[in-house]
Parts: structure tokens; sequence; C-alpha cells
């Protein structure tokens, strides 16, 4: 199972004062804290912790279907630009990101080494948020009747109690592990590839 | 402070996060923040430092755990505000 987050940094900087107080105590460790604190480009860091709390949440989300906010607990190790490990409740993550001056967008797996098609793209911002998620599972859609050779009208995308979006070909439900996430002007999809 | 005015006052609280105007608009204990409200996650922690302001209370990490919807948070605030 993968989960993935993306974050629009100009619109985290408007939508949220993460120096604010008590904003960083209440989402972050001791230990992150203290990066944050000494880092060069705090905003960036701020925004990649976040993203990579986001998305193992969302893999644990699936394995403990019980829906919680403690994004402290959740604990980011590990912490590099392209990678990192993410810990929640003795379960550990393992985290791709791609930093670029306008999004970060972050994978988390469970193994080190999994293999996602993963695909950022710009969104109309003006649409509603409600919109811009339709036009994110019409991406996935397509990508997924491209590679799994299935009517894209054959397929729908629905969120189980705990949230979490699962794909089904008319009633039947597939295999695929995806994860879609969209924040302000961009959108993401990831999707796990078998190993070969 | 009764339900109804609680309500009242958290529905002016999460009002700048909100990406949702028609669950707003319905807002009721049973709307769930996230689901809903379509709240940031990153907001929710505005709408908990916001809550902490308004009530002068002090939400620790297990009632955070729990604030996801309306009435979780309507259960916390109640209970923080008896402990006082």
């Amino acid at each position: 199972m993968i989960g993935n987050d993306i974050v629009d940094l100009k619109l985290a900087q408007t939508q949220s004062n993460w120096r604010r107080k008590g904003f960083l105590a209440k989402i972050c460790t001791k230990q992150e804290q203290d990066l944050i604190e000494k880092s060069k480009n705090p905003l960036e860091l701020v925004w990649l912790l976040w993203s990579m709390k986001e998305s193992a949440y969302k893999c644990y989300i699936q394995k403990n279907p019980r829906r919680f906010y403690a994004p402290r607990k959740i604990s980011c190790d590990q912490i590099s630009d392209a990678r990192g490990s993410v810990v929640i409740n003795k379960e550990r993550y393992f985290t791709k990101s791609i930093i670029t001056d306008d999004v970060i967008v972050t994978t988390a797996g469970q193994t080190p080494d999994f293999i996602v098609e993963e695909n950022h793209f710009s969104l109309d911002g003006t649409i509603s948020f409600k919109k811009q998620s339709q036009v994110v599972r019409a991406q996935l859609k397509n990508v997924i009747s491209r590679v799994l050779n299935i009517p894209r009208d054959s397929l729908r995308i629905i969120k189980d109690s705990s949230g979490v979006p699962r794909i089904y070909e008319n009633q039947n439900q597939l295999e695929v592990s995806f994860s879609m996430s969209h924040h302000g002007k961009y959108g993401a999809y990831s999707i796990l590839k078998p190993k070969v | 402070m009764n339900n109804e005015q609680l309500i009242v006052a958290l529905k002016k609280i999460v009002k700048p996060y909100i990406q949702d105007d028609a669950a707003f608009e319905s807002l009721s204990e049973d709307t769930d923040f996230v689901n809903d409200l379509k709240i940031n996650s990153a907001n929710l922690v505005d709408v908990i430092l916001d809550v902490e302001d308004e009530f002068d209370i002090e939400i620790d990490n297990d009632s955070m755990e729990q604030m996801l919807s309306v009435k979780a948070a309507m259960d916390i605030i109640t209970s923080k505000l008896n402990e006082k």
C-alpha cells in the first residue's frame, strides 16, 4: 500500500502560519522542531515533514482503519530532501519526496525500495475543492484504464468508511494500490508498481 | 455554555478554514471537519489553537487525537471547561 501528499508551497505560506505560537509544538516532535530551528530553509522543511507525516498516515490508516489526528505522534527520522522514514505507533514507512520551487510531493510505502508511477500536475485554482478532487480522480482513472486495459467508464473510485479511496471495475474492487492528493493549484496521484 | 451556543462558537472558529460552503451552512454535531468541511489537515491545528484561545483551555495530545468532528470538539471543550 502507498499514501501520497502534495503541498502547494505558495498556498501553504498564506494558508498556514507555521510560526504561530503553539503550531509546531502540536505537529512536530522535539527532534523535528530542533531541525526546523536550525534549518536554512525552515519553510521547506516544515512542509516536507508535513507531507511525510500525511503520506505515511495515509498508508497506516489502510492497515489500521480508525482515523485519528496526531501529527506529533507521527515521527519523521532519516530526513533528507529525497528520502526519509516515518514511524507511526512502531510501524515504519519509507518516503520519497520531490521538491520544486512550487510543490512538495511525497509518497510513502512499506518498503525502502517501492516503485511508483507518480504524476503531479497543475489544477485550476479557481474551481471548488470538490471539482479539483474530481479532476485528480479523472486523471488517475485515465492511467489505470490505459495500464490495465479497462474501459474508463467502467471504473469507479469510492472511499471506504475510513476515507481510503478504492477503485472498482463495475462491482469488482481492483487490487491496485494508489493514492491521490490535491492542494491549491496542484494535484498528484501515485500508483504502486508490482515488484518484478 | 449550552450545546447551541457551543455550535455557534465552533462555527465561527472553523469558518476561515472550510472548503465546502454547503456543508458549512448545514453544520451540525454530526459534521466532520475533514470529510464534510474539507478543512485542510494542517489547518486543523489552527482550529485546535483557536479553540484553545477562545475557551482558554489546553487541548492535550490525547484529546487532539479525537478532534475530527464537531461532536468530538464539543465533548472535549465541555470536559475541559468542567475541569476548570
